[in-house]
């Protein structure tokens, strides 16, 4: 359970930082696909982990479930508190758009690929490098 | 078998708190535009410093010296348009539009306040109503273009302010 919440946050985390980023795209210096890395990073490193299918599912419900609403806050936070609620909707719905047409998939083929390449590794096809 | 399962969490791990690391990277990077943007809006500002009308022909023309404030924050702002409209006793008398053009605006050389002469043609039908009022008031927005890293966005600075009424008589 443990793992599941660790993994699942920084992965949340990741994601939020994502669609924060994506949402105020304005201000950012990077090309518009680089906040996608840490997110498909993070997800692989779920997949690699090794978890049962059901808690490989908590971590990515927690992440993807979390996100938005975690981009939300750190959007709305710096903003006045008469307009703090109307960017944090903005944020939100914006934020759910991106995490069903992006991240849902990118979720799954991440994890998926950490998942095949631990699978591959344990199986003798992929090997770490002799010291 | 036991020590690869070890390495495999351990690459895991480290995984996620590159993903995470990078990911605040990135948040703080993309923070301090951010907040750079949000101080820009909550102190800039626009005032009339005179407004006047005066007659011209069978209308008028109305003259406005207006200052502009922002503050440095490393973005760079263009004036392109002051929209308004002329609230009189009678009502509102016109709205009106009109296009900065480049090189009337003066800034200071710090870039943070520019101050620019403008003048439009008070509309023929609301000629009348403008003369005969006994108070006139501008109520408008100065229209900026501001340069932000990712994109160029148009700014609205609220404006408003009397018209001296001494010439129109």
């Amino acid at each position: 359970m443990r793992v599941v919440l660790a993994f699942g946050i920084g992965a949340m985390l990741c994601c939020a930082v994502a669609c924060a980023a994506l949402s105020a795209r304005s201000f950012l210096t990077l090309p518009v696909w680089v906040p996608f890395l840490p997110v498909a990073l993070a997800w692989f490193a779920c997949g690699l982990r090794g978890m049962t299918p059901e808690r490989l599912l908590g971590t990515a419900a927690i992440s993807i479930v979390g996100a938005p609403i975690l981009a939300a806050w750190i959007v709305s936070l710096p903003v006045p508190a008469e307009e703090e609620w109307a960017v944090a909707f903005s944020v939100i719905r914006h934020s759910m758009a991106v995490v069903i047409v992006v991240f849902l998939p990118l979720c799954l083929a991440s994890m998926l690929a950490g998942a095949a390449v631990r699978g591959a590794l344990e199986g003798g096809i992929l090997r770490f490098p002799r010291r | 078998m036991i020590h690869r399962e070890a390495t495999v969490e351990n690459l895991a791990r480290a995984m996620l708190v590159v993903a995470v690391l990078a990911s605040v990277t990135m948040a703080l990077s993309t923070g301090a535009n951010y907040l750079k943007y949000l101080r820009w809006t909550s102190e800039v500002k626009a005032s009339l410093v005179s407004a006047s009308i005066k007659p011209h022909g069978t209308s008028g023309e109305l003259y406005m010296d207006i200052r502009f404030t922002a503050p440095a924050v490393g973005y760079r702002a263009e004036i392109q348009s002051v929209e308004f409209t002329l609230k009189g006793a009678h009502g509102d008398v016109g709205s009106y539009r009109i296009v900065v053009p480049e090189g009337i605006t003066h800034w200071d050389e710090h870039g943070v306040t520019a101050e620019m002469a403008l003048y439009s043609e008070i509309h023929k039908e609301h000629w009348p109503d403008v003369r005969s009022s006994r108070w006139l008031q501008v109520d408008g927005r100065l229209v900026v273009r501001l340069y932000l890293p990712g994109r160029v966005l148009p700014a609205r600075v609220p404006l408003t302010g009397d018209v001296d009424m001494g010439g129109a008589r």
